[in-house]
């Protein structure tokens, strides 16, 4: 496929020009992977001092039309039963384009800032009208949008929050500060939660989500030295940033309740992701090669049962969410079991990395300086499972379903 | 086994039930089957050469068995209805893991009539966690099962993903049942409870065929693709 200079960015959640079917798309994303290895090599990422090419690999993905297609529609009404939102008999549906880009990026360091691209900032910004042609802009790769709700006192304790928005004379006002605000330190804008001083005393919402450029006077990003994801995570200092109205997202007071809705969807993302990792390290795991070994074989093979079962249960939770249907203890099974599964396999190819490093020393087309494929997924799996609620999190949600 | 044991066959799945008592049940629980998951398993079921005429709807017969608790019989039935081929196996699979989602169901409202501490036991967020991790691997399972089930249905030839399945939904039953045993406390642990009923019934394949080679079969299927 040629890849185009400019493409104009279809419609939220539509496939794009040019791609009939999931494998076509599929295809056409590894081709643009495979002729830029300075951006998507994992060789490219995590070099220290320097800021990983994140901006490079959306703007390629989304100028060749190649985001647009995999972002999920926007859900039908939760009132609306399950099998009248299904599909049309015949149509693709476009959850297997987003299973494809995400499944595609697999073990490539990128595919996190993809997915925090497509699945949270494009996301949250095509669920306003006023805020859909910024939608666009993002699914095109021309801007890139992070969500910053985790303070440095507190992740899931909102009334712990410290940033607040409040009214001033022509505008509104920011103050405070986030961290692991993943895309941060190369995002245009920050899509802040903020406890709203207007409706301190409201007992259905206290928090707004505000719309702030990064370039507005009072703002301040820095890359968070973390674990995994390296370069791609945020700190922000938000100091009096003066702002007008309609940077307000949504209606007043109902940040939270967006976000809420939308960690159902984030949640499948995320384990979406887990799972393609957890499928490529299994790939690694194999490629290790060796006579046929009983225990070995059994060992992947049981690694390959979970995996099938996260990549059923994603598929179906991605179904789900497209027909606007997917609850939110099957987000939250999907990312408790997915975290589970990536971990387990990257302890296994990590294990197997360790010992054929001193033998084999591009093992999986690896160098030894390079901190290896198994490694960083390990390191990106202890993040993965807390971005969207940490385990503990996520079982009560589904713990609410007993009585 | 301390359940009845179905009759032998008469060529008619449904007439096998009605000895052990299971076609009534079936009926009943129709009326609270969720139609969104039936196509897959009626599929495992046509697959298997199982049909229903005259029960409404389409049958989601294996989840709806296990909804009875009689694992045995159940399994028993389906095992012996299964064809061999590409989907064989799956219906028996479906069934370990409609019984272990109503095993979990069963425990948390048993749960809820316990007290310990000043609080019902199904309070305790040490137990409540327990029993949402069962929940959430008995959907997977259940995912899992479906979706093979449907593509073996569309005439996919599995590449190791049944025996993937069929696994899965074996240890699944195993797990659900060791953990609940356990919640039920000493009660679970007497003769005829159906935690230690289904915790036997996992240790025991209804179709002969130990976890071991089920995962040989994987094994072997991953080192073709591989070669």
């Amino acid at each position: 496929m040629t890849e185009p200079s400019t493409v104009t960015a279809p419609q939220h959640g539509q496939p794009g020009p040019g791609f009939a079917t999931p494998a076509e798309f599929r295809r056409s994303v590894r081709a643009l992977v495979d002729r830029h290895p300075e951006v998507f090599a994992p060789e490219a990422w995590d070099v220290p001092g320097r800021v990983p090419p994140g901006r490079e690999a959306v703007a390629l993905l989304g100028r060749a039309g190649l985001l647009a297609p995999a972002a999920a529609p926007v859900p039908a009404p939760a009132t609306a039963p399950v099998r009248e939102a299904l599909p049309e008999p015949g149509r693709v549906p476009s959850w297997q384009f987003t299973a494809a880009l995400h499944e595609e990026l697999g073990l490539l360091p990128a595919g996190a800032v993809v997915l925090t691209q497509v699945e949270v900032a494009a996301k949250l910004l095509a669920a306003f009208p006023a805020t859909a042609p910024a939608a666009r802009q993002a699914l095109a790769g021309r801007s890139l949008a992070a969500l910053a709700v985790t303070e440095p006192g507190g992740g899931l304790d909102f009334d712990a929050m410290t940033t607040s928005v409040r009214r001033g004379d022509e505008g509104i006002v920011v103050d405070g500060e986030k961290w692991l605000s993943s895309n941060a330190p190369f995002a245009d804008e920050l899509l802040v939660l903020a406890r709203d001083t207007a409706f301190a005393d409201s007992a259905l919402g206290r928090h707004s989500l505000v719309r702030v450029p990064v370039g507005a006077p009072g703002v301040e990003v820095h890359p968070l030295r973390t674990l995994g994801h390296r370069g791609v995570t945020g700190r922000i200092r938000l100091t009096g940033v003066r702002l007008a109205p309609e940077a307000l997202l949504g209606s007043p007071g109902t940040g939270l309740l967006t976000l809420m809705r939308h960690w159902v969807h984030e949640r499948v993302m995320v384990a979406l992701r887990m799972t393609a990792m957890a499928e490529g390290l299994l790939a690694l795991l194999r490629s290790a090669g060796g006579p046929p070994s009983g225990y070995a074989d059994r060992a992947a093979a049981e690694l390959f049962v979970d995996i099938a079962q996260e990549r059923a249960s994603c598929r179906r939770a991605l179904e789900l969410l497209g027909a606007g249907g997917c609850p939110p203890r099957t987000a939250a099974g999907c990312k408790l079991r997915s975290a589970d599964v990536l971990r387990r396999t990257a302890e296994a190819a990590l294990r197997v990395e360790a010992e054929l490093a001193s033998t084999r020393p591009r093992f999986a087309g690896l160098d030894p300086a390079d901190p290896g494929l198994a490694e960083r997924a390990l390191r990106d799996a202890t993040g993965l499972a807390l971005a969207g609620g940490s385990d503990e999190a996520l079982l009560m949600v589904i713990a609410r379903e007993l009585r | 086994m301390n359940a009845p044991r179905a009759a032998a066959p008469t060529g008619s799945p449904v007439d096998d039930l009605a000895p052990a008592g299971l076609r009534a049940r079936t009926t009943e629980c129709l009326r609270d089957c969720d139609s969104d998951r039936a196509g897959p398993v009626v599929a495992a079921l046509d697959a298997a050469g199982l049909r229903f005429p005259g029960l409404p709807d389409r049958v989601v017969l294996a989840e709806s068995l296990a909804a009875a608790l009689d694992f045995d019989p159940a399994a028993e039935v389906l095992a012996r209805h299964d064809r061999p081929g590409a989907g064989a196996g799956l219906p028996v699979a479906a069934l370990q893991v409609a019984a272990s989602a109503r095993l979990v169901a069963t425990t948390g409202g048993w749960l809820g009539t316990r007290h310990s501490f000043g609080q019902r036991l199904i309070d305790h967020q040490v137990v409540r966690f327990r029993l949402a991790e069962l929940m959430a691997y008995v959907e997977g399972a259940r995912h899992l099962v479906h979706a093979v089930t449907a593509d073996t249905a569309a005439g996919g030839r599995g590449d190791g993903m049944v025996e993937a399945a069929r696994l899965q939904a074996r240890k699944l039953l195993r797990r659900t049942a060791r953990v609940c045993l356990h919640l039920h406390g000493a009660s679970g642990y007497v003769a005829g409870h159906p935690a230690q009923r289904l915790l036997l019934a996992g240790h025991r394949p209804a179709d002969g065929v130990s976890d071991e080679r089920l995962l040989d079969a994987v094994a072997r299927h991953l080192r073709g693709a591989d070669d």
